[in-house]
């Protein structure tokens, strides 16, 4: 039996699982027909993909924001020992802080706006995609730099073309990293507050009791994320390991 | 330029570190010329001064205490006139063959066409054109080696640092590469600086085989050698000179202080 | 991708279809056969074995008879020692009809929209209106310095409600929609919590609010508002359920004579609400001022309680237009909303007469 098949059968038998547990607790469990009911619905009438489209929005812009900050902040904390001491503690502790924690803070400041929802994507995917700029700055082997010397590199002329190259995997991983806190913190966001989004719609069919778009809705965000996956960080991954062969930079 | 003015000169050198034991002195004393055209070996224990030695001829390190010249002018930095190929090779695994190749002359500033055509013809110089678009992690461990010395002799540089070039390889692969480096150096003629602490690699590249001693290091005997070329590791005249300098490295001789470490025949 | 697994992919695509197709039939077959069931209410045993009664509430004007009844005692007194009461607080319908679905509320205040929604979405068997409580009181407040003098200049403007689907939210939807506004498009209409509302208002991040008593004063006090649209205006009679009585059906069942002795109360507090507003505004304001940690001024109180009628009727035509409109609104689903049954007002009836008042229809 071929991978392919392996894994239809076991969600087609996930999802009969699923429907059997429907028929015996309706009241708890929502069927999967119905949910697909729901999802096409929502996408030819409730205007998903429209709502898929302003998510998607947001977080190109955020991440986008957070990849600019969060290397040019990496590179910094990997230069000085001083900043590292001291704002690189402070990253580490904030880390530690769900980024929806700021929603509040983001609220106040920005009021209901798309600023405010940008800068907790922003925050959430920052941290990390700073914290690996450094650590794979400073993973660096030392010895790639110094051969570069000797062949005559110096100044921004070593950096650019040694340093960071050396240092991308570090960075394509804690990209990844930010990129999930990124969209998980856009859809708490957009459940909690704002209006628009797929979040929204979330929020939307739970105040209307409607479980069957619940799920729907649930379905869709994984799929979005899955596909983001595969099509942006499954590639990236696939190019480096072409370059580098299995081993990390 | 005058063919008898030293390529590397080192005056005086000495150079301490800084450790938990107080201040070590790594090496002391040091006064060496390498001609133009030499192949000279710096032949000493594991853990001694051969590295650091190496680094202040690059320019990596700066010495406590005299100074090194390269071509007359006072070395402070590393630069592409003293290329280093390091043990580990240091290849750049986001390039492919012939980017690494490239490298240097791009830091040069050498346009696009005349880098590729100069990057291919070191290429030829090691038999690997056909590899120009391999990855490094596609090589094997002697291809590799290979690329490193594309990569250094296509920069042009006044005088090619080797340290421990031999170091990781099986015996099969370190033939190879002591007959490929003479043949390089057949072809080019370039002044090699290489550090070892094998003795027999060292007869058998070398011009001049000289000897550092252990901690602190010092010049201990220069070496000339005067076999044929091209020499092989069991040539007789190898073994014969070799076995000589070793016993000179356990001491024998009477102006040596310092052990022989772990200096090796093989 | 090669052949062989493009070919693979194909077959287990075709499988998937096949096996989807299957539970596809399963479903209607058993659907047709067995006709499709609502939610249900889940179970919940109180751990101590006693007697409880969850009730539910808003700390608002609109919802007087609950926050006095609690707060003085009259339903405890009523219901008798042997029974608990569990008072629980809310902010909005949607929430509360959850804890109810959630096994969590036996009984509550709400408003008329999330009590629609209750029923249809058990297909009419999970809740019951029992009673209506409030009539009015709810109105759009706009910010006094925006600029807005007819419905038109809300286009492009925000409008925030209580909660999506909540009374306020579908009555808000209904008029934007009347007067060409399309919500989403042409005015931004954003569900937000009361004091969160009044929050904005005074940050000038709000232009307008339809949101009940006491906040439709409190705005106009506290924000800059300004009472552009009293609902009054838009129901016939100016009399429309803001307020109603929910039951869970099974409780119901179960205890009528509690619920009975809860009506009971409930008329009881109605009248004294009536006939003695003064008092019965400054005991809400105290309460209220405990609960929410701000007492208001009486003014504020006193502007409040003008707006309201309160009733024991739920004014069940103005229930079906509700319903109506939220359905207008695609918040009940696909099918046109069958709301027969929805109210049961026998213990109701079975009070009022008990006490020499006039049943109702």
């Amino acid at each position: 039996m071929s991978p392919p098949i392996k894994k239809v059968l076991f969600y087609l038998i996930l999802a009969a699982l699923w429907e059997g547990m429907f028929q015996l607790l309706p009241g708890k469990v929502p069927s999967p027909i119905n949910v697909l009911r729901s999802l096409v619905e929502g996408i030819t009438e409730r205007g998903y993909l429209w709502g898929v489209g302003v998510s998607l929005r947001r977080i190109v812009l955020g991440f986008g924001v957070s990849i600019v900050v969060g290397i040019f902040l990496g590179i910094l904390l990997a230069w000085s020992r001083t900043l590292e001491e001291t704002m690189g503690s402070a990253i580490v502790s904030l880390q530690a802080l769900p980024s929806i924690c700021w929603l509040p803070l983001s609220l106040l400041w920005f009021g209901i706006s798309e600023e405010a929802i940008l800068f907790v994507v922003v925050i959430g995917s920052l941290l990390s995609i700073t914290m690996a700029t450094m650590t794979g700055i400073k993973r660096v082997p030392p010895i790639l730099t110094s051969a570069a010397r000797t062949m005559g590199a110096r100044g921004l002329g070593l950096h650019l073309p040694v340093t960071l190259p050396a240092a991308l995997p570090s960075v394509v991983e804690g990209m990844k990293q930010g990129w999930s806190f990124a969209w998980r913190s856009l859809m708490a966001g957009e459940l909690l507050f704002v209006t628009q989004g797929i979040g929204h719609y979330l929020g939307m069919s739970r105040d209307l009791g409607d479980m069957n778009q619940v799920v729907a809705v649930m379905l869709l965000i994984v799929a979005i994320g899955l596909i983001v996956d595969l099509l942006v960080f499954a590639t990236l991954e696939q190019k480096i390991r072409e370059r580098w062969g299995l081993q990390k930079g | 330029m005058d063919a008898l003015a030293p390529v590397l000169s080192l005056k005086d050198v000495s150079k301490s570190f800084a450790s938990k034991q107080g201040m070590v002195d790594a090496l002391e004393d040091i006064n060496l010329d390498v001609a133009p055209r030499e192949v000279v070996c710096v032949l000493g224990p594991s853990g001694g001064g051969k590295s650091t030695l190496l680094n202040l001829m690059a320019g990596l390190d700066q010495p406590t205490e005299g100074e090194v010249r390269c071509n007359g002018v006072r070395v402070t930095e590393p630069g592409p006139d003293r290329v280093v190929i390091f043990q580990e090779l240091a290849l750049f695994p986001w390039l492919n063959v012939l980017g690494n190749v490239e490298f240097g002359l791009r830091m040069k500033g050498v346009s696009k066409d005349e880098r590729r055509r100069r990057a291919l013809e070191a290429l030829e110089l090691v038999h690997l054109e056909k590899f120009k678009d391999s990855f490094i992690h596609q090589l094997s461990g002697g291809m590799k080696q290979r690329v490193a010395f594309a990569r250094a002799l296509v920069i042009d540089p006044a005088i090619l640092l080797l340290d421990e070039p031999f170091g990781a390889l099986d015996p099969e692969t370190k033939d190879r590469l002591l007959a490929e480096i003479q043949e390089i150096w057949e072809k080019t003629h370039k002044t090699i600086v290489f550090v070892t602490h094998n003795v027999r690699e060292a007869v058998t590249l070398g011009d001049r085989v000289v000897l550092l001693t252990a901690r602190p290091g010092r010049i201990k005997r220069d070496y000339r050698v005067e076999l044929p070329r091209p020499r092989k590791i069991d040539d007789p005249g190898v073994i014969e000179l070799a076995d000589i300098i070793l016993g000179d490295l356990r001491g024998n001789g009477q102006n040596g202080h310092g052990e022989a470490g772990d200096v090796t025949a093989d | 991708m090669n052949l062989r697994k493009a070919g693979e992919w194909v077959q287990a695509l075709v499988i998937g279809a096949a096996g989807m197709t299957g539970i596809f039939l399963f479903h209607q077959w058993r659907e047709a056969s067995h006709g499709s069931k609502g939610y249900e209410i889940q179970r919940r045993a109180d751990p101590s074995g006693r007697k409880v009664l969850r009730l539910g509430y808003f700390p608002a004007v609109t919802h007087a008879q609950a926050v006095l009844g609690v707060s003085q005692g009259t339903f405890q007194k009523a219901l008798g020692s042997e029974v608990a009461i569990e008072p629980n607080l809310f902010s909005a319908g949607p929430e509360a009809v959850e804890a109810i679905f959630a096994g969590s509320l036996d009984l509550v205040y709400v408003g008329a929209n999330p009590a629609i929604n209750a029923h249809v979405r058990s297909k009419g068997g999970a809740v019951r209106i029992i009673a209506g409580s409030a009539s009015g009181g709810a109105a759009l407040v706009v910010r006094g310095d925006a600029n807005i003098t007819s419905p038109s200049d809300l286009r492009g403007k925000r409008i925030a409600t209580p909660q999506l689907g909540n009374t306020q939210d579908v009555a808000a939807r209904s008029w934007l929609l009347g007067k060409g506004l399309v919500p989403g498009k042409d005015v931004d209409v954003v569900p937000l919590k009361n004091p969160d509302q009044l929050a904005l208002m005074q940050r000038k991040d709000l232009d307008a609010v339809w949101t009940v008593e006491p906040w439709v004063s409190r705005l106009v006090r506290e924000a800059g508002g300004r009472v552009f649209l009293d609902e009054r205006e838009l129901w016939p009679g100016g009399a429309f359920a803001t307020t109603v009585l929910l039951v869970n059906t099974r409780f119901l069942n179960e205890h009528p004579d509690l619920i009975r002795r809860w009506l009971k109360a409930h008329v009881e507090l109605t009248q004294w609400v009536t006939s003695r507003p003064d008092e019965a505004r400054r005991i809400v304001n105290t309460e209220l001022g405990r609960i929410t940690g701000k007492a208001l001024p009486d003014e504020v109180i006193a502007d409040a309680f003008a707006r309201i009628q309160f009733t024991w009727d739920p004014m069940a035509a103005t229930i079906a237009e509700s319903a109506r409109r939220a359905f207008e609104q695609d918040f009940l689903g696909k099918v046109k909303p069958d709301l027969s049954g929805i109210t049961d007002l026998r213990l109701l009836n079975e009070v009022l007469r008990d006490a020499g008042l006039a049943p109702l229809q």
